[in-house]
């Protein structure tokens, strides 16, 4: 067992393997202009994504609706178009491709959290 | 040891190969001239009298003294102003502490780029405005200033937030003159523009 791991170990690191790829592609497309595609963000304008303090559970809502806060000056516009699962796959990428965090949306989570956004 | 002639051949090929030629000893003066009276002239940044985040009024001669590096963005832009503005930083993050060199971003859409607004925009960036200045003022004014430092700007109800631009930041020295410029939107090409920015600083070194 121990000799699988470690194959499997030499295997994804190896490869840059990437769990969520549908996820990472849709956060190249949609995200990456202001997140940066490394997550790394600019400063208080662009947040990064990395090593944020945001719940998964926050993050379909967020995506879904944007975000705009009285205190920041730029407003995040909502990501329109997406369907649940590609909802669920960004989220994924971001919590556990970008901060390694072992945090998963299913699809039926995700469809409840986005049926329960409060609109703003 | 004997050493094989094609081995010889391949590691020359290789060192030679791996050379930086793209960085010259002095940096070329970029743009049209034309020869009056026996004198070059070069292609300068024309007068512009702008307003900075702080309501001052800034022109040319406030910058004589200092290269600088100039962008065009707006706030609101949401394709590819974020990228070029982390480009921008680092470049102010690598010369924080050169007191010869200053940052200059000008606003395209000056109607909502108030200076408050502009102020709270280079807070968020978290830059010391005294080395790092955003400017606003007359939309046609800007627009055309675009075009002197190899940027385009224009109106463009069709694009995403109402501006077409591009994202070069150009690099002017002392006399007003175009020494560079990298694509801000291509770290790679930023790379080569942050040597371009040391070879042009060696010229005030020995000066």
């Amino acid at each position: 067992m121990k000799r699988i791991s470690l194959i499997l170990l030499v295997f994804f690191t190896a490869c840059d393997y990437v769990q969520y790829q549908q996820g990472k592609d849709l956060y190249v497309t949609h995200c990456a202009h202001c997140h940066m595609e490394d997550g790394s963000g600019v400063e208080d304008l662009y947040p990064a994504m990395k090593d944020m303090d945001v719940r998964i559970d926050e993050l379909p809502c967020i995506i879904t609706q944007g975000i705009n806060h009285p205190e920041t000056l730029l407003e995040m516009v909502a990501i329109e178009g997406l369907s649940d699962v590609e909802v669920s796959n960004i989220s994924n990428y971001i919590m556990s491709d970008m901060n390694g965090r072992n945090e998963e949306l299913t699809i039926k989570r995700t469809k409840t959290l986005l049926s329960q956004c409060t609109s703003q | 040891m004997k050493i094989n002639p094609l081995v010889a051949l391949l590691i020359t090929c290789f060192l030679v190969g791996c050379q930086r030629s793209d960085i010259p000893d002095v940096l070329p003066i970029l743009g049209d001239r034309e020869v009056i009276d026996n004198d070059t002239v070069y292609h300068t940044i024309p007068e512009f009298s702008l307003l900075t985040q702080d309501s001052v009024s800034v022109t040319n001669a406030d910058l004589d003294n200092y290269i600088y590096l100039s962008d065009f963005f707006f706030s609101f832009c949401p394709t590819i102003c974020p990228k070029v503005k982390k480009q921008m930083l680092r470049i102010y993050k690598k010369y924080e502490d050169n007191d010869l060199i200053r940052l200059v971003s000008h606003s395209i859409d000056p109607k909502r780029d108030t200076p408050t607004r502009l102020k709270d925009y280079a807070e968020s960036l978290n830059i010391n405005t005294d080395k790092w200045m955003f400017l606003t003022g007359d939309k046609d004014e800007l627009h055309d200033l675009a075009e002197y430092y190899f940027n385009s700007a224009f109106d463009d109800p069709e694009a995403p937030g109402g501006f077409n631009h591009s994202g070069y930041i150009t690099l002017v020295d002392t006399h007003r003159r175009i020494r560079s410029f990298g694509l801000g939107t291509d770290p790679e090409d930023v790379d080569k523009l942050l040597l371009h920015i040391d070879v042009l600083l060696k010229e005030y070194e020995t000066h």
